[in-house]
C-alpha cells in the first residue's frame, strides 16, 4: 500500500537532473507521490527489451511510470542499480495523440 | 475435459523487420534534409519501432527521452502520420517541449500545437523561397 504524501517536496519531478541518486525506490516514490495521479513501479522484467534498447550496457533496475497532476503526458523515469543506490538515467515523456488521428 | 485454444496468443512483442525500420528512418531523414530548419541543435530524431510493437507504448505517438548523452525524440507510426506535414508537426510539437521545459502549466499542449503549426508554416514558406 502506498503511503500518503506527507511532505510538500519542492522538486518538480519532471525537472529532476539525470544522474540524481536515490537511497531506495521508496525514496524516489515518496518524491513522486505528491505530484502524481498515477504511479506504478515497472520491473526490469516488464521492460527488458525496452531497457536494453534505450540503455545498452546499463543494468536497469526498473522504471517508474507516472501521470503527473494536470499534465496530459505520461512519464517514465528510468532507474539504474548503482551499488546500493538507484540512479536516474533517463526521463521519458510520452505523447499519446498523433497528428494522424486528429 | 480440458479445452485447448488452437490460437494461443503469443504475449511476446512482435519485432519489426530491419528494412521496415530503416525505411521509416529514411522518411524522417529525408524530411530533415528537405527542411533543415526542423533541426534543433543537439536534438536527435529517430524512428522507434518499440513505440509500435511494445504493448507498453500502445497509443503513444512519440516520446522524448532525456539521458546523460542528450535528448532524443523517438517517433512511432502514429507520430509519423500519413504525410510530411503530420510528421513535421510531431517533431515540432516535441521540440516545443524540449525548448520550453519551464512551460508545465495548463494549456501547454495547446501552446506546443500552436508553436508547431506556426513554425511549420514559416519553414514551408522559407522552403518555397529557396526552391
Amino acid at each position: 500500500m502506498m503511503a500518503r504524501c506527507q511532505t510538500n517536496h519542492p522538486t518538480d519531478i519532471r525537472q529532476l537532473v539525470v544522474g540524481t541518486t536515490f537511497k531506495s525506490s521508496e525514496a524516489f516514490l515518496t518524491l513522486c507521490r505528491c505530484q502524481t495521479s498515477y504511479l506504478k513501479l515497472l520491473s526490469s522484467d516488464d521492460l527488458e527489451e525496452v531497457a536494453a534498447h534505450r540503455f545498452p550496457g546499463k543494468v536497469i533496475w526498473g522504471a517508474v511510470q507516472a501521470n503527473i497532476l494536470q499534465d496530459p503526458h505520461g512519464y517514465l523515469f528510468w532507474l539504474e542499480q548503482l551499488n546500493s543506490e538507484l540512479r536516474l538515467v533517463g526521463v521519458e515523456r510520452l505523447t499519446s495523440v498523433g497528428h494522424a488521428s486528429k | 475435459m480440458l479445452w485447448k485454444c488452437p490460437l494461443r496468443l503469443d504475449p511476446r512483442p512482435k519485432r519489426m523487420p530491419e528494412d521496415a525500420i530503416a525505411e521509416q528512418q529514411r522518411i524522417i531523414d529525408a524530411l530533415l534534409r528537405k527542411y533543415p530548419d526542423l533541426i534543433v541543435q543537439g536534438l536527435e530524431i529517430r524512428y522507434d519501432p518499440l513505440l509500435d510493437h511494445h504493448p507498453f507504448y500502445q497509443g503513444v505517438a512519440a516520446s522524448t527521452l532525456s539521458t546523460e548523452q542528450g535528448t532524443t525524440v523517438l517517433i512511432g507510426s502514429l507520430g509519423m502520420g500519413r504525410s510530411e506535414t503530420e510528421l513535421a508537426l510531431t517533431i515540432l510539437h516535441e521540440t516545443y517541449h524540449v525548448l520550453h521545459p519551464e512551460d508545465q502549466g495548463a494549456g501547454k499542449e495547446e501552446r506546443a500545437e500552436e508553436f508547431a503549426h506556426a513554425r511549420w508554416q514559416v519553414i514551408q514558406e522559407r522552403h518555397k523561397g529557396t526552391v
